[in-house]
């Protein structure tokens, strides 16, 4: 009986495997048997963690080509679909019109713009710290008054205003935004 | 052996005792460097350096931030190099240092994601959104997460190790990917590093504590690399004895 | 929260899942070292004992 099978894999020359001798018992025991259904319960939940990550992966990948690829449409992308868009949830980027904010009741009132495209935006909520006029931000709610309004329950703020000068052709209107900031 | 041992003993001379932890000379000097570094880097992080113009106050976690993802970057890539060479080579080495430095990577870069969140929750007004930077971020420590998870199925050391290879090669794929999301899809991430964010109106000791965060982490993650590669030694040379002492076992008891 | 709260949370929690982390590494390196023949961590050149 060769003890390959049992050393198959830990093929390492210094152990003492050579000197083997022939005659000696190989059979499982008893306390081999518990080792080994302990093994194989390790082995189970070992592949059952990789199951988990792999639903994980395929769980991001589908919810990010959904959500990541358009992230958001530009005032002027929104307004030319009002009427597909309707009353659907989606998010809005453009700049906060400088003199438009008005602390409500229940949130704030501005105009945010984007090329040539205004849109009055109501927002329910606490507004971030960094908000303020002029910001490049990205809204989440969804028209309301056949697109004359836009009804906003969240304000992310888009931090990137250092770079401009040098993303003349990033999606945002860099122009319009160093132009805006010149002013402030 | 024992002369073999002392022979090859180049860190604990002849006849000095085997060390009883992964600690060497070597990894003691890195170890204190590397704490003299973290103290450097709290006082000109937290305290001398100046909020920034644009990014105020919160300039601070991208001195976390930025460190961390780096070394994050660099350990999936020195698994992507074991990987290769394991597949090429063959040895034990390659497989040892892949799996130790994907494991550093994934607690790196865990640490990148937690501090993004802190920073998001600061500037953006949210921890998370399904944004491209952000998700394929999502899908790269996942991914790395699923190395970790194939390398704990019970196999081989030879099976274990050409399949952590083959994921150790894919999962880099995806940090080009993560990389130039920003560019590629419309997002909430800002689209340049921080040292893209200092370089035009750089404020020097906001540069050097950028700097020196980078260097810190760079040998914490060395520190970090060496105790876990001997990790991983002793956890195959003890596997093996574990085995080898059953056979002894039987051989002992088939000698009588 | 306030902001300083995270940002002092972002540099409390990444030292403290570096140390927390270290201290693992370290750890399981004390008990393996145990269970290891002393000819096996001789540091330096026991890396180098690739095997086929």
């Amino acid at each position: 009986m060769s003890d390959a099978p049992l050393t198959g894999p830990h093929d390492d020359p210094e152990s003492s495997d050579a000197e083997t001798p022939e005659h000696f018992d190989l059979t499982p025991r008893t306390a081999a048997a518990t080792s080994s259904s302990k093994g194989s319960g390790k082995k189970w939940i070992a592949v059952a963690g990789v199951g988990v990550v792999v639903v994980a992966l395929a769980f991001v990948l589908f919810n990010g080509l959904q959500s990541a690829s358009t992230f958001f449409y530009n005032v002027d992308e929104a307004v030319a679909q009002t009427s597909t868009l309707d009353t659907t949830r989606f998010r809005m980027q453009g700049n906060v019109v400088a003199g438009s904010v008005t602390t409500t009741s229940d949130g704030v009132d501005f105009v945010i713009k984007y090329k040539d495209a205004q849109v009055p935006v109501h927002h329910v909520g606490d507004p971030p710290e960094m908000f303020g006029p002029k910001i490049p931000v990205v809204l989440e709610g969804a028209f309301a008054a056949n697109g004359k309004k836009f009804e906003s329950d969240e304000i992310m703020v888009r931090h990137d205003s250092t770079y401009d000068e040098k993303n003349e052709d990033r999606v945002r209107e860099a122009d319009q935004d160093a132009k805006q900031r010149a002013t402030g | 052996m024992t002369t073999s041992a002392s022979a090859t003993g180049t860190t604990s001379g002849a006849g000095t005792p085997a060390p009883t932890s992964t600690a060497s000379t070597a990894t003691r000097v890195l170890g204190a460097a590397t704490l003299v570094g973290i103290a450097l880097l709290v006082v000109f992080g937290v305290f001398v350096s100046p909020p920034d113009k644009e990014l105020g106050e919160t300039i601070r976690i991208l001195y976390m931030h930025v460190p961390t993802v780096s070394v994050a970057y660099l350990a999936f890539i020195v698994t992507a190099v074991g990987s290769a060479m394991y597949l090429w080579k063959r040895t034990e080495f390659w497989d040892l240092l892949a799996a130790s430095s994907a494991e550093i990577g994934v607690v790196f870069f865990g640490l990148t994601i937690l501090n993004g969140m802190l920073w998001g929750k600061i500037t953006w007004g949210v921890f998370w959104r399904w944004e491209p930077r952000l998700t394929t971020t999502a899908v790269l420590f996942l991914t790395y997460i699923g190395y970790l998870a194939v390398r704990a199925v019970p196999a081989s050391p030879r099976t274990r190790a050409t399949r952590c290879a083959v994921v150790g090669l894919l999962a880099v794929v995806n940090i080009p990917i993560v990389h130039k999301a920003v560019d590629w899809w419309r997002g909430l991430h800002q689209e340049r590093t921080i040292f893209g964010t200092l370089k035009p109106e750089i404020q020097g000791t906001q540069a050097f504590a950028a700097y020196l965060g980078l260097g810190v982490f760079l040998l914490l993650f060395a520190w970090l690399l060496i105790h876990r590669f001997r990790v991983a030694f002793l956890a195959e040379r003890a596997a093996e004895s574990g085995l080898e002492g059953a056979i002894a076992e039987r051989r002992q008891e088939a000698g009588q | 929260m306030s902001s300083t709260g995270y940002i002092v949370a972002a540099w409390v929690v990444t030292f403290a899942v570096v140390a927390g982390y270290a201290l693992w590494v370290l750890a399981r390196g004390r008990r393996l070292s145990r269970e290891v023949a002393p000819e096996e961590r001789r540091w330096m050149t026991a890396g180098s004992r690739g095997r086929e």
